[in-house]
């Protein structure tokens, strides 16, 4: 009990400290392949630093869940990335770490901040709300696919991840199978509309004919803003972490915890360039131009799917 | 207690709800006193009623209830049997009616001195009486004759305010619908009796009687077609969106909370007492309307409603999808010797239909809630009401939340099961290749749905329940009465509870699965290292959502350290939302319900044809607006490329006819007697 309380409080400061980073990363490389010198890699630690330090200005129109808001997404995404550990060794309890759970939990975050930008009573809350939501309608098939086939393969039909990272141990080898090519391209899709990026959403801009996700959390400053810029950092590495500990499973198996680590870390590094680039080069979609691309992401993940249980 | 003693409890139940039922009827000069009458009668049997039924859940061998009157009418006795599944579907009727009781003390308010309060205890305390009968009867003329008790009662309910032309109009749609319906059922029920071959309609009768598989198939899809129509299953569902909106608060919550399970009843009793074997085709039938009723149910409630109810019945549809596509994924199980896929279907789909019952009643009663203080269903009416009435918003946010399977709700814990039945079903029929497409887009397909419904509900409380007050009504809304809250109350910690201990509640389900299975989710021969995940007690390894939710509530305090930390030197400054520099920010500019959901119009247009007007008066110079309109409509397609052509043709059908046949002259009908006679003896001469 003690070993795994402490293995959730080890994932808890890894996550803490690392997620803000790769952020930092995907803007510096942008700015490199835009021949700019760019932020240093550490300027979203400064902005945290920098937005718990102010003062907060709160609208009069808010209620208590505006209020709430931030620290509930904060809170699933943090759970999320809980249930899935950065390294096989941090395993914790497998009683609830379900990745049925962790979606329905980002479910959560995502109805909170909806809620929070229509609590404020400008045009512009709503709006994002309306657009996160359908962002997130439309490519949750994909997203279940995906679950559905990582967990279906394992033989025994269970979302734990505990069981999904045994099977995963003792097949490494399947990183660059079709399979898992698919699944991985389909989920580099939805990673990118779920953490707000190019071309699903901009995540730079502030104009309310391209924002979603910025248009919902116009209104908030402060600390509020600090958690919910946390918790997006945190949910972007729940999706990356999937993709690199269970998608390219390649020194997974490593014993060493830090060798381990160094090759998650790694990994990472790899898939932020992956978002980099498709951030260079490509152009924001129109929204309406959205559901084709979950169309596509959808597809990916069906062929998957069949790749592994009717072409086998 | 023995069996004996059970079964006068029951009995005593059933008569205060009699009681009830007559003492309202008595009282007729002072609707206060009739009002409490009924409503403590149908308050004190029903929750004395939950604690019966729970009693015969958890010590299902030990007993028995199966009161028996004796009557001396030929081929009909009044016979009933409460076996596990009754009991349960008792219990949900049982909760949701103590619940609706008690927020009917308050909410009648409103109708004191307007209308007459003594018919509607009356009717109210019958209207639940009916059904507990219908879920109790061992018959088949029994249950017909309940199942149309209910209908006819809900009925009356339904055209209470009777003088509005929409609701006229409703009450009209929904009793033609539930005929229709019943006539299938009928029928079926007719096939049924002509294979048993004899003139008693017991079901124990019927089980023991085999039923040729052609009949068979017939059968079931009748009763497919019939209880599909009560349960709302597209493209049956016209008269839900109706009914519900135009129904008192109290009795739309009965109605989507309790009525439309019965038709869940139904179907399973029927599947699993009389066809206990079934071709593969039921299933994927049941499963692809099961599933098109959930996609097309949320669609249509996050995108062409702006009235609350209208919302909350659409997205009954939706839950009677869910409920029927694991009907469809039990019946696909039962084709195969998997014990466990079987249990697992057959607890996701009571799991689903307690916890539906449970926090769409609430939600029901929320909508009740509003209409009661601000006399308004339109969401684009409403807006700040959580400033008004803290309290009961906090309770309808739970439903919302509940409804949007938020763990550690009791919403999740059924979707994640009916998830894990798909899965499983997967892996099971892995061979299968139409079956697995089939399965994986159920699921994509489901799993669509869960997140429209996030959407939905989004758009629900956002535009209700936040933001600034869009009209007088809205900002004059106050909190309603004590009882309605303590009604709220008890739903929405049900919605919690029914979560946080579903293991219990899976339970008691396994309980009913034993007695009409012979197996259980619990302690079939699967091993224990693939059983162990799920959430369900076995003994070893117990159930996640509980400590999921220690975990969740442990984190939240670990954030509230954090910040209590972080906020030390900061301040927090009350101001207006951010105008753009443009104006003074009024309500009209929050977003509106309709622009909400506009984004799923467009996208699914081919659906929706939305069509919009838009008419403006220009001032002294372009783009100086003196005034426009803008009107926004949807199509509803299943009613207008449906029901509209056969309705036509029946009128004009009959239009030509009239005369054809029914001429008025008195010797034409003579002849139709004569020709009938020659054709019937005929018939019998050659093929009796």
């Amino acid at each position: 009990m003690i070993v795994s309380v402490l293995k959730l409080l080890v994932q808890i400061m890894l996550i803490l400290i690392i997620a803000p980073f790769f952020t930092g990363v995907i803007k510096k490389l942008k700015s490199k392949f835009q021949h700019k010198i760019g932020l240093s890699v550490f300027q979203p630690y400064y902005n945290l630093i920098k937005l718990c330090k102010k003062d907060l200005v709160v609208s009069s129109v808010t209620s208590w869940i505006y209020n709430v808001a931030p620290y509930i997404y904060f809170m699933t995404s943090l759970f999320a990335v809980l249930c899935l550990p950065v390294v096989h060794q941090l395993i914790g309890p497998a009683y609830f770490t379900d990745l049925l759970v962790i979606v329905y939990l980002l479910v959560a975050g995502r109805i909170f901040m909806a809620l929070a930008g229509l609590d404020t009573g400008s045009a512009f809350g709503g709006m994002g709300s309306s657009r996160e939501m359908l962002v997130s309608a439309l490519v949750e098939p994909a997203l279940f696919v995906i679950i559905i086939t990582v967990s279906s393969r394992t033989g025994i039909a269970s979302t734990n991840v505990s069981s999904i990272y045994e099977y995963t141990l003792s097949h490494t080898e399947a990183a660059f199978s079709p399979i898992n090519l698919l699944l991985f391209a389909s989920m580099l899709m939805i990673l990118i509309a779920e953490s707000s990026r190019i071309p699903v959403d901009d995540p730079s801009t502030h104009l309310e004919l391209t924002m979603v996700h910025e248009a919902m959390v116009l209104e908030y400053s402060g600390r509020h803003l600090a958690f919910i810029e946390m918790g997006t950092h945190i949910k972007q590495l729940v999706f990356m972490t999937f993709m690199a500990n269970i998608l390219i499973p390649i020194g997974f198996n490593i014993e060493n915890i830090f060798i381990g680590l160094g090759i998650y870390i790694l990994k990472i590094l790899a898939i932020t360039v992956l978002v980099a680039l498709v951030e260079i080069n490509t152009v924001k979609l129109r929204l309406y131009s959205i559901p084709n691309f979950a169309a596509i992401a959808f597809i990916i993940s069906v062929l998957g799917f069949l790749t592994c249980f009717i072409l086998k | 207690m023995t069996a004996n003693n059970l079964t006068i409890c029951f009995s005593i139940c059933l008569v205060v709800y009699f009681i009830g039922a007559l003492s309202s009827l008595f009282t007729f000069s002072s609707p206060r006193v009739s009002n409490k009458l009924s409503n403590s009668c149908a308050v004190a049997a029903s929750g004395f009623l939950s604690i019966l039924m729970i009693l015969k859940l958890l010590f299902a061998e030990k007993i028995s209830l199966s009161p028996n009157f004796t009557n001396n009418i030929p081929f009909f006795s009044l016979s009933f049997n409460i076996d596990n599944l009754s009991a349960f579907f008792i219990l949900i009727i049982s909760i949701v009616t103590f619940v609706v009781s008690l927020f009917s003390y308050t909410y009648m308010s409103h109708y004191f001195f307007k209308r007459n309060i003594s018919i509607f205890g009356f009717l109210y305390n019958l209207f639940v009486l009916s059904m507990i009968l219908l879920v109790s009867s061992s018959n088949l003329l029994l249950f017909l004759f309940f199942w149309e008790l209910m209908s006819l009662i809900s009925y009356f309910l339904v055209n209470y305010e009777n003088e509005k032309k929409e609701v006229q109009k409703a009450s009209r749609i929904y009793i033609i619908m539930t005929y229709a319906g019943t006539a299938f059922i009928t029928a079926a029920f007719g096939l049924i009796a002509y294979c048993t071959k004899s003139f008693s309609f017991e079901f124990s009768a019927i089980s023991n009687s085999s039923i040729p598989t052609g009949y068979a198939n017939l059968i079931y899809v009748f009763l497919l077609i019939g209880f599909g129509t009560k349960a709302g299953l597209i493209p049956m569902h016209v008269w839900l969106p109706y009914a519900h909106p135009v129904a008192p608060g109290n009795i739309s919550a009965l109605m989507s909370g309790v009525m439309i399970k019965m038709s869940v009843y139904g179907i399973l009793r029927a599947v699993l007492d009389f066809l206990p074997e079934n071709p593969m085709w039921w299933g994927t039938l049941t499963l692809i309307a099961g599933v098109v009723s959930a996609v097309f149910g949320v669609v249509y409630s996050v995108a062409s409603t702006i009235n609350i109810k209208r919302l909350l019945a659409y997205s009954s549809i939706e839950n009677m999808g869910l409920i029927f596509s694991g009907i469809g994924m039990l019946l696909i199980a039962r084709t195969t010797d998997n014990s466990f896929l079987i249990a697992l279907a057959m607890t996701a789909v009571l799991l689903h239909t307690i916890n539906h019952a449970v926090f769409k009643s609430l939600l029901f009663m929320g909508a009740g809630a509003i209409q009661y203080s601000a006399h308004t269903k339109n969401m684009e009416k409403l807006g700040g009401l959580i400033k008004k009435m803290p309290v009961a918003s906090l309770f309808i946010f739970i439903g919302c939340l509940t409804i949007s399977a938020v763990p550690p709700f009791s919403g999740f814990i059924s979707e994640y099961i009916i998830f894990q039945t798909v899965i499983n079903s997967i892996i099971w029929f892995s061979s299968n290749s139409p079956l697995i497409i089939l399965f994986i887009t159920a699921a994509a397909a489901l799993s669509m749905t869960g997140a429209l419904v996030a959407f939905c509900f989004v758009k629900m409380y956002g535009i209700s329940f936040l933001g600034m007050p869009r009209s007088v009504e809205a900002e004059s809304v106050k909190e309603p009465g004590k009882p309605m809250l303590i009604a709220l109350g008890i739903s929405s910690f049900l919605c919690v509870a029914l979560g946080v201990f579903s293991k219990y509640v899976i339970g008691l389900i396994d309980n009913i699965s034993n007695e009409l299975m012979n197996l259980r989710l619990l302690s079939t021969d699967w091993s224990l290292t693939k059983f162990a995940h799920y959430p369900v007690n076995n003994g070893k390894l117990d159930i996640s959502i509980g400590l999921l939710s220690a975990f969740i509530v442990l984190l939240s305090g670990i954030i509230l350290l954090l910040v209590m930390f972080i906020r030390k030197h900061t301040n927090v400054e009350r101001y207006n939302t951010w105008d753009c520099g443009y104006t003074r920010l009024n309500p009209k500019i929050q977003y509106s319900a309709t622009g909400f959901s506009k984004s799923i119009r467009i996208i699914l247009r081919g659906i929706f044809k939305p069509n919009r007007n838009l008419t403006v008066t220009e001032g002294y110079a372009p783009y100086n607006i003196k005034k426009g309109t803008y009107t926004m409509s949807t199509e509803k397609v299943i009613e207008k490329y449906l029901y509209a052509p056969f309705i036509k043709f029946i009128i004009s059908f009959s239009k030509k006819f009239r005369y054809k046949i029914q001429t008025g002259s008195i010797h034409i009908y003579l002849l139709y007697f004569f020709t009938i006679l020659i054709l019937m003896l005929l018939y019998y001469s050659f093929m009796g």
